[in-house]
Formats: C-alpha cells, sequence, structure tokens
C-alpha cells in the first residue's frame, strides 16, 4: 500500500479527500527484470553489487 | 524572449541544458565530447555565442574547444600551454621539491568584454591567456612568482580553479589554488601579491596562518560590489570586505563549514550560496540530506534550503565548479552533483527540481542568461 498527497485542484478533480491509497503488489518489484525501482538514488559511484538471500 | 543556457561539464562528455525564461521544460542536448572529461565549459559574456571548453582525456591529453555558435558545432584549437622560462620546482606532499609539470586546463574564464580573449586555470597551478580565441596561449608567470615554491597539491591535485575579473577595474584580477591561497594582481596580471591574511589552516599547515599554502577551494564575487570576496576554504567560510587584504570568518551556524563551491545572487550581493560537506575525508553532506545553506546577510547567519531536494540517504558531493547563478529577474540557481544531477532553483533557492539526473558525474555548471 501507498499513500499519496494531492494538491487541492486535484482533489477537486478526482473528487477524494487530501490522501488516497493505492494497493501494490510486491512482487512487481522482482519480476526478473521485467520492471524495475531504484532503492536508494544518491550514493557515492557504485563499485560493486552482492545480494544474500536470506533464511 | 529571453533564457538560460547551463553548460554542464562531466567525467564523461559535455551537456548543454536550455530553456526559455520560465525555466520549466528543459532541452538536454549532449553528450558532447562523448568518454571525455569536460572539466569546464563556459561563454563570453560579450558574445554568448563563443564558448569554450576543456576537454582532457588521460590518453590523449588536453584538447581546448570553441563554439561561434552557442555550442551546435565546435572546433579544436591551440593545446599547447608551455610554462614560461624553467618551469622550476614546488612543494610536494611530502614537503619535497616537485618539477611543475602541466596537466589540465581546470578552468576557462572568458574575459568581460573581448570573446576572443581567454583565461585558463591549469594543473600544475599557472594562469594562461589567449587573445586569438584559444588558439595560442602565453602564461602569467608573475603569479607562480608569488611564492610558488611553497604551493603544494590539495587532494584533487594542485589546481587554479577559480579567476574573477573586477568589472570596474580591467587591471585587477583575482585567482584561488588549491593548495595555494587567494591572489590578486593590480597590473593586468604582471606581478601578484598573495591575499590571505586571516586565513587559518591548523589541519593543513606546519604555519597555520602562512602568507602562502591555504586550501582555498572556491572565490565568488558580486560584480556591483568587487572589493567584497566570499571564500569557500577546505575548512571555513571566509569574507573579505577590502579585496583581499584581510578575511574575517563567516561560517556562522553552518551545520559543517566544509565545502566545495560558494555562489552570489545576482541581484542581492549580501545573499550567498554554500553546500556544507561533513568532512574531508566524507564528502556528502550531514546527515545525508542534501542542503544548499543561503545567508541574506553576506554570511554568518545561514538558512537550510531544502525544498524539493533529497533528505535521506543523500552521499554525493557538489564540486566547487558546479555551482551558479543567473541573472534573470527571479535569480535562477543551478548546480551539479558527483552523482549526475543537475538541480534547478528559479525562486532564488526557495525550492528546488532536478533538470536531469543520470548524467556522468558533474564536474562543473555555468550559466549564461541569453538575451
Amino acid at each position: 500500500m501507498i499513500r499519496v498527497m494531492l494538491p487541492q485542484h486535484l482533489r477537486t478533480l478526482a473528487q477524494v479527500s487530501q490522501e488516497v491509497e493505492l494497493p501494490l503488489e510486491g512482487a512487481k518489484t522482482i519480476n526478473s527484470g521485467d520492471s524495475w525501482n531504484p532503492i536508494v538514488r544518491d550514493l557515492p559511484k557504485v563499485l560493486s553489487v552482492e545480494v544474500q538471500s536470506l533464511p | 524572449m529571453s533564457g538560460v543556457r547551463v553548460l554542464v561539464g562531466t567525467h564523461k562528455g559535455a551537456f548543454i541544458l536550455t530553456s526559455d525564461a520560465k525555466r520549466t521544460n528543459w532541452d538536454v542536448q549532449g553528450p558532447l565530447f562523448a568518454g571525455w572529461e569536460i572539466y569546464h565549459m563556459n561563454g563570453s559574456p560579450a558574445d554568448p555565442q563563443r564558448l569554450y571548453a576543456s576537454q582532457s582525456n588521460g590518453w590523449f591529453g588536453q584538447v581546448i574547444q570553441r563554439s561561434n555558435d552557442g555550442g551546435q558545432t565546435w572546433e579544436a584549437v591551440g593545446n599547447k600551454f608551455a610554462y614560461e622560462g624553467v618551469p622550476g620546482t614546488h612543494q610536494w606532499y611530502d614537503g619535497s621539491q616537485h618539477p611543475w609539470e602541466f596537466k589540465r586546463v581546470w578552468l576557462l574564464q572568458p574575459s568581460l568584454t573581448d570573446p576572443d580573449t581567454v583565461y585558463a586555470g591549469v594543473e600544475d597551478a599557472a594562469l594562461f591567456r589567449s587573445t586569438d580565441g584559444g588558439q595560442n596561449w602565453q602564461e602569467l608567470p608573475g603569479l607562480r612568482a608569488a611564492k610558488g615554491h611553497l604551493w603544494q597539491p590539495g587532494a584533487g591535485g594542485m589546481c587554479l580553479h577559480t579567476i574573477l575579473f573586477d568589472p570596474g577595474n580591467p587591471q585587477r584580477m583575482f585567482v584561488a589554488i588549491s593548495a595555494a591561497g587567494a591572489f590578486r594582481t593590480d597590473d593586468d596580471g604582471q606581478t601578484w601579491q598573495p591575499i590571505n591574511q586571516g586565513l587559518i589552516s591548523p589541519g593543513e599547515l606546519p604555519d597555520k596562518t602562512a602568507e602562502v599554502g591555504h586550501c582555498v577551494h572556491n572565490l565568488a564575487m558580486h560584480p556591483a560590489r568587487p572589493g567584497v570576496l566570499f571564500m569557500q576554504k577546505h575548512w571555513d567560510v571566509m569574507r573579505s570586505n577590502d579585496a583581499g587584504d584581510s578575511w574575517q570568518e563567516v561560517s556562522g551556524n553552518l551545520p559543517s563549514d566544509f565545502g566545495f563551491p560558494i555562489a552570489v545572487h545576482a541581484h542581492e550581493p549580501d545573499t550567498i550560496y554554500v553546500v556544507p560537506i561533513k568532512s574531508d575525508s566524507e564528502h556528502y553532506p550531514p546527515d545525508g540530506k542534501l542542503r544548499v545553506y543561503r545567508s541574506r546577510s553576506g554570511g554568518n547567519e545561514w538558512e537550510a534550503l531544502t525544498n524539493g531536494l533529497p533528505q535521506k540517504d543523500f552521499y554525493v558531493n557538489v564540486l566547487r565548479s558546479a555551482l551558479a547563478v543567473d541573472t534573470l529577474d527571479s535569480c535562477g540557481i543551478y548546480f551539479g552533483t558527483t552523482g549526475g544531477q543537475v538541480y534547478a532553483s528559479i525562486d532564488s533557492g526557495d525550492s528546488w527540481t532536478p533538470i536531469v539526473r543520470d548524467l556522468p558525474k558533474v564536474l562543473s555548471v555555468e550559466v549564461q542568461t541569453l538575451p
């Protein structure tokens, strides 16, 4: 679930209150590369990445 | 209709970002000179279509590029930077003397009045001038006569990175060198004097108040008040009210007084900007929050500008030549990061928006305000 704050003119257009909630399916970010999301954007130059799958 | 052209030098090419005066929609041109380090790209105040770029590469050396059409086409011009006479030696990291060796051009500063006259600040630190549009370069050797044997490299090399002209006095010019300090000429570059009185560098120099050797990171001035200078030193933000004859610290309430760039608002000579970095070994903002700091009182009292800037997990840097201002009525502020983002504010820093996010490491940002 993500929560989105809307400015006044969009709230009026959408006829919603200040905040809307949208469901997210967690698998969408881990789908063998079909789609991607940044985990973090502003690190120093990345020299290596490894992943541990934890029990 | 007026507009702006933002000239971005990166680790792997140059980019030109253009917009109209609203500065909401941007056209991104580049990479130019793809794969080459572009330490600096700058435009002539006398002819905005005349641009210069410093292109360098560890394999192929230094190339100076020139454009006569605002960056649409380019031609390579002169690349011979020969020190006058016997180059001599400067201080090395271990205190020994080391031969002066040309490495690259860090900065190109075109004259205020003549598009064919341009100055180059180089590593190893020296100042060169061309009066034929960059075809031929002559050193102004009087600068290195100002105790050059005591200058030493900073962590990024021994570079001349700042050149400021006094708009009211064509004989007067200021330069800054890491790690030598700030210098002034009052005779069009023939002779120079160190202007470092008041700088204190206890962590870097055996004599913390030495006449030369200070690691000055950047200087800034407002053209309407050229006797007032602002400095971001290795540590400490400084101000001079007497054209560099003396300096006072104005770091005030900054969260860190270490940083690289400093800039002055186009229309408010006492409004200045810095980007504090945690320390000399940790080149990212304190607490992982990207905050530009603004003082409206010429220093000492600072406010954090955060609207639109990442406030978590930000661990990249803003280099010394990567902060610039335009001269439109609502002053625009621009900076680039070592993570490849270029941010703009069109309201003097109150709010910020990324123009582009995923460029190579940004080495320099300059802005031209177009008629």
